[in-house]
């Protein structure tokens, strides 16, 4: 693991323990004009991401998710919609200001490195600083001299960048973004370009970096990658699928999820309220997304029992839907904190898993299991 | 700031080719402007400098008859003379060789060469000529034939030859440049010139100055000269007129300035638009780049200046070679002109005009030039810059592409419909290269037709002239003996001899043109058919006329307001005034300098007035052959019977000799017009060299996707070779309209300014199709650069640009 020792510590202010937002966007758009038309590259994205947290945009090409990553980065800018990253309001913002901004409160890595070809790597990495007139001059080239050695790139330092490989121009650049120490670091498809092993350095250079405090986001069509981060964000035609439902039915096609996502209802409860009671009718498919849920069983003395507790991304009510019997057992919110649940009836689940018979299949062997694990319990108890 | 300024001076180090591209197209126009503005200012600085400093006569005035030194000194009591100076002038005939041809030489005298007052002679070798054997010869006519102090000169004196040593050379204020005109100036004492029959003691010529001088009290003053003198039984002969200030050669050389100056002007801006193409190009490139300094941190105002500096140094080394090598060429170019006009020049000096100017030039207009594509470069957004170039897309789908897109579709084959659409992509780019490539075009053919015109007009003024020599006796002569021993000469077609007399033009009373050397009254046989001026008001003589009618120039009736059927008065000095009616206006296509203003008048009507019946000064020459060299044959075996029978020949000049004056005085000027031509059209090619090779960056991707698909080299090279083929044609077709319409504006305006001429106006035809030939060169040449460039991207790079 590597040490940044000079790095500012950001658990003061927006430490990895810190759950206040980095970055909000609220209900943003995005149109562009062409010759063939208008064309709506982003629909109402509403997206948090909280301090600290190492974030993953994954989706096809054509998906938006660059255009994602820009607004964040404020290289573009929303049709309509907010865009807040650590307090600014960069959608307000013109491009001036906005480069103003970028130099040291964000870090931006490149698919292809872009590194100035005229000046070498050290003079790469000064550029920033030189830019946003931070550090004297001393400074300047002695953090570029830390940050160069961080990445394991001392000894190029005096190197050209057409003089280096891929996977080091790659960390080359890293360092770039790091010269100004900013809370926040962008980078869109990062291991695009890069070999398995080089690709496996990056990003562990990521992961200390958010352990350092670091907010961390990167666009991805790597899913392998995307499941090692914190949260993984799916966008698909410009919307992004809701994510406990993308970890919940992993299954589901972009395209599936998304039209879920239209379909699921959010709601919330209290602390220790209800929200399924064993015995009685139920016809939605409920899927966790914010607190937890206990799954309780009576026990003989009338008491009950928690004998399962499901946090965001997983799910219940898949049993009374396959087994078509009422609910089996009762589901709470947790009685420290209150939950978010999303529900689809069944009837619109139907629709779904008639789309993706592997999905079915899966829900089906896991309403088959909990059933069973159910019964046990209860023979247990008797 | 340190990082940046590294990146801008590797931009500037590593890409050569394009440095030196931008800073030579400055430099050229930056050059043009010191070199001309450099020459333009010293040359009437000192052309006036050096007039000022000899102490120009404000009059020289010239007698009928020699009379005492006592005669003219009388003359300081007029009002308003300041002082007067005598001096004689004669002509003789000189060879420097005994086997050499006699040649015409004009032989001066000064009472007193070391106490001058007026146009003061310097003695720039030798003495002064003090005994009746010295001889001085004036500088240029030594430089011209060759002669050096101790060498000998024969003079033909009274039938005999009479050799004397060159003791001296003297520099003379006003002579004729020997190129225009073969006429040798010589120095001698006052004994000396006995021997040329002026009486010692006596004088036939002086100068005078006037105090306060104004252009009319120096008339006035003339005026009561001429009456003094009058009242003596003193006779006038001529009255010329100097400025006191100005060099009289100085208002045409203003005029040459003045065209000059302003294609100076046209290089600079040329050159300009080529800084616009290059750092259009230099941004497009770096588009990738600005988009990263953008993301990084990087404001507008530090985009700006990265590419302002650029801008500014291309300025700077563009002023580092224009501004040392434009002092040297305008220093150069300055002497040949001063020493054509006897003026020494030997020292280097910088025109403060000049390099002003040439500073201003090389800083703003690459600053002014490179602001527009800057400004777009640094405000284009960061997705904008950093988003993927080379797979067009931007080609509009307004009217005129579609109507490219059809005419390309039916009539070329696909690749070069391409070329056809690709040169209409971006439309300001287009219209800037156009813009050089048809000034260029048009200043080519606007040249070429100005020297086509100048042919024209010359051709028209000889044809009008049926004549083949001319030979100006010293004293008037009589016609019946002239003529007949003019018969004598083999080869001598017919001969005509003509009155002139120095006259004073009056209207109504007003004092119109004083005679002197721009004015003189001609007498022409009615019948003759030597000669007519062109009539372009009212009518030439009629046969048989003889009344009080005179033609004069449409110039002095514009002046003046004198219509056809006015009254003028004629004053003939000793021979009184008459009333003459103008019948007509005639042009004489050059005016000022050595070209003689004449007023025409029927011979029999001038024979009355002065009663000089059968009598003449002026042989006009039909031989029968018109080669030069028979001709110049002619006009020497004339000379030498005239000689031999006594008639004393002053000076005479063949229309060939005459024509290849006026060519020479023409050629000057229309080199360096074409010289600054030819630079534009330099420069026209590197702009669309510039605007291809913009072109080639922009098209990467395509041009991979080109290759993906299997273009071969040759097509791809075909489809940027086409389109600087049809940014030249396009620029020859736009350009010759623009010249016809414009040419004859040009050739009227530069006529005026350099010549003093009204040109016969001829569009040089043959040089539209020397143009297609040369823009095709240039669009091949311009574009074989680029093209290869194309060639050379592999898919992989191309597929990967971003």
């Amino acid at each position: 693991m590597f040490t940044i020792p000079f790095f500012k510590n950001n658990d003061s202010k927006n430490g990895a323990n810190d759950h206040s937002q980095m970055i909000d966007l609220r209900s943003v758009d995005k149109y562009y004009q062409s010759a063939a038309g208008d064309y709506h590259a982003l629909k109402s994205i509403d997206l948090c991401i909280r301090a600290g947290e190492f974030v993953s945009i994954i989706g096809k090409s054509g998906s938006g998710k660059s255009t994602l990553l820009n607004m964040i980065a404020g290289i573009d800018r929303p049709t309509t919609g907010e865009v807040w990253v650590n307090g600014t309001a960069v959608h307000t913002m013109d491009e001036n200001q906005m480069a103003i901004w970028r130099g040291t409160n964000l870090g931006i890595i490149f698919q292809f490195f872009q590194l100035l070809p005229a000046l070498n790597l050290l003079q790469n990495v000064i550029l920033p600083m030189d830019l946003a007139g931070k550090y004297s001059k001393r400074e300047r080239r002695q953090r570029a001299e830390h940050l160069l050695e961080l990445v394991g790139l001392s000894e190029h330092r005096h190197k050209l960048p057409s003089m280096i490989s891929g996977g080091q121009q790659q960390r080359a650049a890293i360092a770039r973004a790091l010269a100004n120490d900013p809370p926040v670091l962008i980078a869109d498809e990062p291991t695009g370009n890069l070999d398995s092993k080089t690709a496996e350095s990056v990003f562990s250079l990521f992961n200390d970096l958010v352990t350092q405090g670091k907010t961390v986001i990167i666009v991805t069509h790597d899913s392998g990658l995307a499941k090692r981060t914190h949260r993984t964000a799916l966008i698909a035609d410009g919307e992004i699928v809701n994510e406990y439902l993308a970890k919940a039915l992993p299954t589901l096609t972009p395209a599936q999820l998304l039209s879920a996502t239209h379909k699921v209802k959010a709601r919330q409860y209290e602390a220790g309220s209800m929200i399924l009671t064993e015995g009685k009718d139920n016809d939605k498919f409920y899927i966790v997304s914010k607190g937890t849920v206990e799954v309780v069983l009576p026990r003989p003395n009338q008491s009950d029992v928690v004998i399962l507790q499901l946090g965001p991304g997983k799910y219940f009510g898949e049993i009374a839907f396959f087994h078509n019997s009422k609910s089996n057992a009762s589901v709470r919110a947790s009685e420290s904190s209150p939950a978010e649940v999303l529900a689809i009836h069944y009837d619109q689940l139907n629709g779904l898993l008639s789309e993706s018979e592997v999905t079915r299949e899966a829900l089906s062997q896991a309403a088959d299991r909990h059933q069973q694990e159910n019964t046990e319990f209860r023979e247990v108890q008797a | 700031m340190s990082v940046i300024w590294y990146k801008i001076w590797f931009d500037l180090w590593h890409n050569k080719t394009r440095t030196l591209l931008a800073v030579l197209s400055i430099a050229a126009g930056v050059f043009a402007v010191g070199a001309i503005f450099g020459m333009s200012e010293l040359l009437i600085t000192n052309m006036n400098e050096s007039h000022r400093a000899v102490l120009p006569t404000h009059i020289d005035v010239g007698l009928t008859r020699y009379v005492d030194e006592d005669v003219i000194l009388s003359l300081r009591e007029v009002p308003g003379v300041e002082n007067v100076e005598p001096y004689n002038s004669a002509t003789a005939l000189y060879k420097l060789h005994p086997e050499d041809e006699w040649r015409q030489a004009v032989v001066q005298m000064r009472p007193d060469f070391e106490t001058q007052k007026y146009e003061l002679l310097q003695l720039r070798g030798g003495q002064w000529p003090g005994t009746k054997n010295d001889l001085a010869i004036e500088r240029m006519a030594a430089q011209f034939l060759g002669v050096e102090i101790g060498d000998s000169v024969i003079f033909k004196i009274n039938d005999q030859e009479r050799t004397l040593p060159v003791t001296g050379l003297i520099r003379h204020p006003f002579v004729p440049p020997p190129q225009f005109m073969d006429l040798a100036f010589f120095f001698m004492n006052g004994e000396g010139m006995e021997r040329l029959n002026v009486p010692e003691g006596k004088f036939g010529a002086f100068y005078v100055r006037v105090t306060p001088y104004s252009y009319d009290h120096a008339r006035e003053v003339a005026s009561a000269i001429k009456d003094k003198l009058a009242k003596q039984g003193v006779g006038v002969g001529s009255f010329v007129y100097g400025d006191p200030e100005e060099h009289w050669g100085s208002s045409m050389m203003d005029g040459f300035a003045l065209v000059q100056k302003l294609l100076a002007m046209i290089c600079v801006v040329v050159g300009a638009i080529l800084i616009y193409n290059t750092l259009s190009n230099l941004i497009t490139q770096q588009m990738n780049q600005i988009g990263i300094l953008k993301a990084i941190g990087g404001r507008t105002s530090t985009i700006i200046g990265i590419y302002l500096v650029n801008a500014l140094v291309y300025g700077i080394l563009a002023l580092a070679i224009a501004l040392p090598l434009g002092a040297v060429v305008a220093t150069s170019v300055t002497r040949i002109f001063l020493n054509l006009y006897n003026i020494d020049y030997n020292q280097f000096e910088l025109s403060s005009q000049a390099v002003t100017f040439q500073v201003i030039s090389a800083l703003a207009a690459p600053l002014l030039a490179g602001l527009p594509p800057v400004l777009h470069g640094a405000r284009i957004s960061v997705r904008q810059a950093i988003a993927s170039y080379g797979l067009g897309g931007d080609f509009r789908s307004g009217r005129l592409d579609r109507l490219v897109d059809a005419f390309g579709q039916r009539w070329l084959s696909t690749q070069y419909a391409t070329a056809l659409g690709n040169m209409f992509r971006h439309r300001g780019r287009l219209l800037l290269t156009q813009l050089v490539l048809i000034t260029a075009g048009g200043s080519f053919l606007m040249v070429m037709s100005l020297a086509s015109s100048a042919t024209f007009t010359l051709d028209n003024l000889f044809g009008r002239r049926h004549f083949d020599t001319t030979i100006q006796f010293e004293s008037i002569q009589r016609a019946e003996r002239v003529q007949a021993l003019a018969a004598t000469v083999p080869g001598v077609d017919k001969a005509e001899l003509r009155l002139v007399q120095a006259a004073t033009l009056f209207v109504e009373g007003q004092l119109v043109k004083e005679a002197g050397i721009g004015s003189s009254l001609q007498g022409i046989p009615t019948g003759s058919d030597f000669s007519s001026p062109l009539i372009v008001a009212g009518r030439w003589f009629t046969p048989g006329e003889n009344g009080r009618a005179v033609v004069i120039t449409r110039q002095t009736a514009e002046d003046n307001r004198i219509q056809v059927g006015d009254t003028v008065i004629l004053d003939l000095g000793e021979l009184g005034k008459d009333e003459w009616q103008v019948v007509g206006f005639y042009d004489p296509v050059f005016v000022g300098g050595f070209n003689q203003d004449t007023i025409f008048a029927p011979l029999e009507a001038l024979y009355q007035t002065t009663k000089k019946y059968g009598q003449g000064s002026m042989l006009y020459v039909r031989t029968t052959s018109h080669e030069p060299a028979f001709t110049a044959e002619v006009t020497k075996q004339l000379k030498e019977m005239y000689d031999r029978h006594g008639l004393k020949v002053a000076m005479s000049e063949t229309q060939a000799d005459s024509r290849s004056t006026a060519d020479w005085q023409f050629a000057i000027v229309i080199w360096m017009m074409l010289a600054l031509a030819i630079i534009v059209a330099l420069v026209g090619g590197l702009a669309l060299m510039g605007a291809l090779s913009i072109g080639v960056i922009e098209r990467t991707k395509e041009i991979g996707v080109l290759r993906a698909v299997g273009a071969r080299s040759r097509s791809i090279l075909g489809i940027f070779v086409m389109e600087g083929l049809l940014q030249g044609i396009l620029s020859w077709l736009i350009a010759m309209p623009v010249s016809f319409l414009a040419s004859p504006i040009l050739a009227n305006a530069l006529g005026k300014a350099m010549f003093g001429a009204t040109l016969d106006y001829q569009y040089n035809w043959s040089a539209v199709t020397t143009w297609l030939v040369t823009v095709l060169v240039i669009s091949i040449v311009a574009s074989i650069l680029p093209a290869r460039r194309a060639t050379r991207i592999s898919v992989r790079d191309s597929l990967a640009y971003a």
